[in-house]
């Protein structure tokens, strides 16, 4: 098997770097280099932004949740789908209307640049490589326990990828990576449970009878409340409320709905973005529950006690089983898409951290906007290239420490810092310089308080209680922000406001 | 309007400008557009937060009415799950729909009305 899935998976990545070859002759402004060039069609970005959110996580990890604890790990699977209902409602048309590459433009457009502007980009750049950080040490993980190779060769693999596509291609490169990725996983995955639900004869009750008798598990798999970590009704709702809210203030997310035309191409991504969520989420119960009957969770734990292999094994035995060439080829094709998902995840975050340094913070505040194309597309590709550097030093640093929380933190800073001021920026006349500083600085200091002093960190002797503390921090980002704008003055922000207010709503004078 | 397009900048704006902007935010139109939009994103979060608040406290608060089997070893918890695929995809759709009957014209109105003196550069 091993061999097989690294043919696969050499093929694919094969594909991946004709792609960066093709886009690499194309990028030649900040524009094709940062939106790619803004010519994606809105299906095709629909499926990319459904590739960041594609990860080995929900591909691999959902499915070994439900497989272990039952049914309580769909939760990620409705708030992921979810939450671009909230993006479609609220940011994708006014960030596309109102920016021009990143998520900064559209909250320093009112404000004082100079304050703002390095504020969000810190906060971008840190989110992003913080997110970045764990995908890279999971990538190890994983092509430890599917490739057979040592961690740190997996690491270093997906690092130096990551950095060819990004360098070289851009966020052209990016998004047809994702595209690709995100097709072959949907098919994958389609054919995956095609095969599972095979066995219990199209019938859901039947699978679900299958797990109700089976010995080592039980009708509790089917019901809510076996998983530990949202046991309490406040740690349930606090993660799935920043997971449902905290997707809208994501930087590389948001990022891709620049790459589209115009407006209306922004609007159609996002619908078609919670489209493919929905066709692959919908899912994800029967690959969780499929293993957990065809497989067997103790089979699953003896190999990896995280559950990833879950799925993989799922394949394996759904298509033929162990030895079977059928059954071996599907687990190898798979586990070479897992690993695929991954790099090109990566890649994302790689595009969003390296624009939140190169263009928000040098060109638009050392540079004062003064630099020429040819300059800021080289200024973006060394960013990217330090990124990819750093972050495959910060992973082989921290690969044999549990990381997994540094994910958890991302989201409580985006939602809890960004979110705010990003809300109030597009819909609060009041908003003010202040003000936003002092929530995106404090919201910031709070989630990562709360999650330093937290179970996920530290353990039993927890201060703070959550290990999601969405449903605490995120208020006290808005109260911040809320209360810094009311206590100030900012004239300039509030003749701004009608500005923004009828650019971001109309669309009058948008980024072409 | 390619590399003319304003750049975001704090800098304090020329009164024309401003007084621009000021004159479509204040305009009928934009004023219409803006209720037709907000008249839908308001009640459809609403509906959006009550659909996962409902769904919360039934799995947190009724763990019984949760496990009730309605067809087989299928369970209400597991039917409303599934079901919220559904209804948030619906509710996406019909708000695209909306905005490009009921909003779109609008803003091709408030267009007309203040997009002559664009800022070209």
């Amino acid at each position: 098997m091993n061999k097989l899935a690294i043919g696969l998976f050499l093929a694919l990545i094969a594909i991946t770097l004709y792609i960066t070859y093709w886009s690499a002759k194309r990028v030649k402004t900040t524009t094709d280099f940062y939106a790619a060039g803004r010519q994606i069609k809105g299906w095709q970005n629909g499926l990319a932004i459904v590739g960041e959110f594609l990860t080995a996580a929900a591909f691999l990890g959902i499915g070994g949740l439900i497989s272990f604890w039952g049914v309580d790990g769909q939760i990620y699977s409705i708030t992921w789908f979810a939450s671009y209902l909230v993006v479609l409602l609220l940011v994708a048309e006014p960030i596309r209307n109102s920016g021009k590459y990143t998520f900064a433009d559209v909250v320093s457009y009112r404000l004082d640049e100079r304050i703002i502007r390095p504020l969000a980009a810190i906060n971008a750049f840190l989110i992003s490589l913080m997110y970045l950080i764990p995908q890279m040490v999971a990538a190890g993980a994983l092509s430890k326990l599917l490739f057979g190779v040592p961690a740190s060769t997996g690491l270093i693999v997906v690092g130096v990828l990551m950095i060819v596509y990004i360098t070289f291609g851009g966020m052209l490169a990016a998004t047809w990576i994702q595209v690709l990725k995100a097709m072959i996983l949907l098919c994958g995955a389609y054919v995956l449970a095609f095969l599972v639900m095979r066995q219990f004869h199209f019938s859901i009750n039947a699978l679900f009878a299958a797990v109700a008798n089976s010995k080592d598990l039980g009708t509790a798999w089917l019901e809510p409340g076996r998983w530990p970590l949202i046991k309490t009704p406040v740690e349930r709702l606090s993660l799935g409320f920043t997971l449902l809210f905290g997707t809208a203030a994501l930087p590389h997310v948001l990022m891709r709905f620049y790459t589209v035309p115009t407006k209306q191409h922004a609007q159609g991504s996002a619908l078609w973005s919670l489209t493919f969520m929905m066709i692959f989420h919908v899912l994800t119960f029967i690959f969780g529950l499929g293993a957990a009957v065809l497989v067997g969770n103790k089979v699953i734990k003896a190999l990896d006690a995280g559950g990833n292999i879950a799925v993989p094994l799922l394949a394996r035995t759904v298509a033929g089983g162990q030895g079977t060439l059928s059954g071996e080829l599907f687990m190898s094709f798979l586990v070479a898409v897992a690993f695929i998902t991954i790099i090109a995840a990566t890649s994302g975050l790689c595009i969003a951290a390296s624009s939140a340094f190169s263009y928000d913070f040098w060109y638009r505040v050392i540079k004062r906007g003064q630099q020429d194309h040819a300059g800021q597309v080289r200024t973006a590709r060394l960013a990217a290239f330090a990124i990819g550097v750093l972050a495959i030093l910060g992973g082989l640093a921290v690969q044999h420490v549990n990381v997994a929380y540094l994910a958890g933190m991302a989201f409580a800073i985006a939602a809890t810092a960004n979110m705010p001021t990003l809300i109030f920026s597009l819909y609060w006349k009041g908003l003010t310089t202040k003000g936003a500083f002092i929530g995106m600085l404090g919201g910031a200091l709070v989630a990562v308080a709360c999650v330093v002093t937290g179970p996920s960190i530290m353990g039993k002797n927890a201060m703070f209680p959550l290990n999601n503390p969405g449903i605490v921090t995120v208020p006290i980002g808005f109260l911040l922000t809320y209360l810094g704008s009311v206590l100030t003055r900012d004239k300039v922000s509030a003749i701004k406001y009608q500005e923004l207010a009828v650019r971001s709503r109309s669309g009058l004078g948008a980024e072409s | 309007m390619s590399a003319g397009a304003k750049p975001i900048s704090t800098a304090k704006p020329e009164p024309a400008v401003a007084g621009r902007w000021a004159e479509a935010y204040q305009s009928e139109t934009f004023k219409a557009l803006s209720r037709k939009r907000f008249g839908f994103v308001i009640p459809a979060l609403l509906a959006f937060s009550a659909l996962f608040l409902v769904l919360w406290i039934m799995q947190s608060m009724f763990p019984a009415a949760a496990r009730y089997r309605v067809y087989g070893y299928v369970n209400v918890n597991f039917i409303y799950t599934m079901a919220i695929f559904p209804i948030v995809w619906i509710l996406g759709f019909v708000f695209v729909r909306y905005i490009r009957r009921e909003v779109y014209p609008l803003e091709r109105e408030l267009n007309r009305q203040f997009d002559r003196g664009r800022d070209h550069e």
